[in-house]
């Protein structure tokens, strides 16, 4: 068969083509597994992460409803989460709250009856803040003070 | 090269083709594997991200069934526990992390999906 001029194959240049192509296709592929895998991975831990700065929350306001409805002592114990309180409960990462208490009148607020506080969930070393929430301490039906949450502003996680 | 054999070609152009073909066949079957590799790689991860997302789903209902219980007043025992067991619709294990008579108002407790390797959720809740 005669060749003639012009019909030189471009086989090498389609080969190499194919295979390009393929291993684009493959890498992709791989990657995306792995951005879905670790996705997956962050998404636990920021979940976990969002539960516990919940808790590290209601934990203060424990703490102050103790506080609270503690009998009186002279001096009155330092209130707790004055100054930023590490978070027990969580040690994967540092959460720490601080609450801040009304202006004017007694702990309880004005005329003792009623203290809103301000409480503030963050991460004092990623210097990111997870939640605050506004928590008014009002008497319940046996006397003592309870924690009324008045509003609660979370930090959007995925 | 030429497309078919005559009786010109030498016997060193006549391995050739079969060289160029084995070659070919081995490049073709690596690259395949590899792309079937990646392949099944990728069902086996979006299989695992279908599960966590499942076992996600599962654990955060959970943990709204135990908000919504531990909101009741009398859901919490004198010392302060929350009582358990606390019902939730999926099947998920609550069990106390604080230890029990010393929660004094506030718990930690932990949801773990049954039969399923999704690391557990931890969660804290405060008595009303």
């Amino acid at each position: 068969m005669k060749r003639t001029r012009g019909e030189d194959g471009a086989a090498l240049v389609l080969a190499l083509v194919v295979v390009l192509v393929t291993a684009v296709l493959g890498l992709a592929v791989a990657n995306l597994t792995t951005t879905s895998v670790s996705f997956s991975n962050a998404s636990a831990s920021d979940r976990q992460l969002s539960y516990a700065a919940d808790g590290a929350a209601d934990w203060a306001i424990n703490q102050v409803a103790q506080a609270l409805n503690a009998p009186p002592s002279d001096p009155p114990p330092p209130l707790p989460c004055a100054s930023p309180e590490p978070f027990p409960g969580f040690t994967a990462t540092t959460l720490t709250v601080s609450c801040q208490a009304p202006r004017g009148g007694d702990r309880r607020g004005n005329g003792g009856s009623q203290a809103t506080y301000v409480f503030t969930v963050t991460d004092a070393v990623a210097q990111v803040t997870y939640l605050n929430t506004t928590v008014a301490f009002a008497p319940g039906g046996d006397g003592l003070l309870h924690g009324v949450v008045q509003s609660w502003a979370e930090r959007p996680t995925r | 090269m030429p497309v078919g054999r005559d009786r010109s070609c030498t016997s060193v152009e006549g391995g050739e083709t079969l060289i160029e073909v084995l070659i070919a066949i081995a490049i073709i079957g690596i690259v395949a594997a590899a792309l079937v590799g990646a392949l099944l790689t990728s069902l086996e991860g979006s299989s695992a991200n279908q599960r966590a997302a499942q076992a996600d789903g599962a654990l955060r209902s959970a943990a709204a069934d135990v908000f919504s219980s531990a909101a009741a007043p009398s859901a919490w025992d004198p010392s302060g526990c929350l009582s358990v067991p606390v019902q939730v619709r999926e099947p998920v294990t609550v069990t106390p992390v604080t230890p029990a008579g010393s929660c004094a108002g506030f718990e930690e407790l932990e949801l773990t999906l049954d039969g399923s390797t999704a690391a557990p959720l931890h969660i804290w809740v405060r008595q009303p």
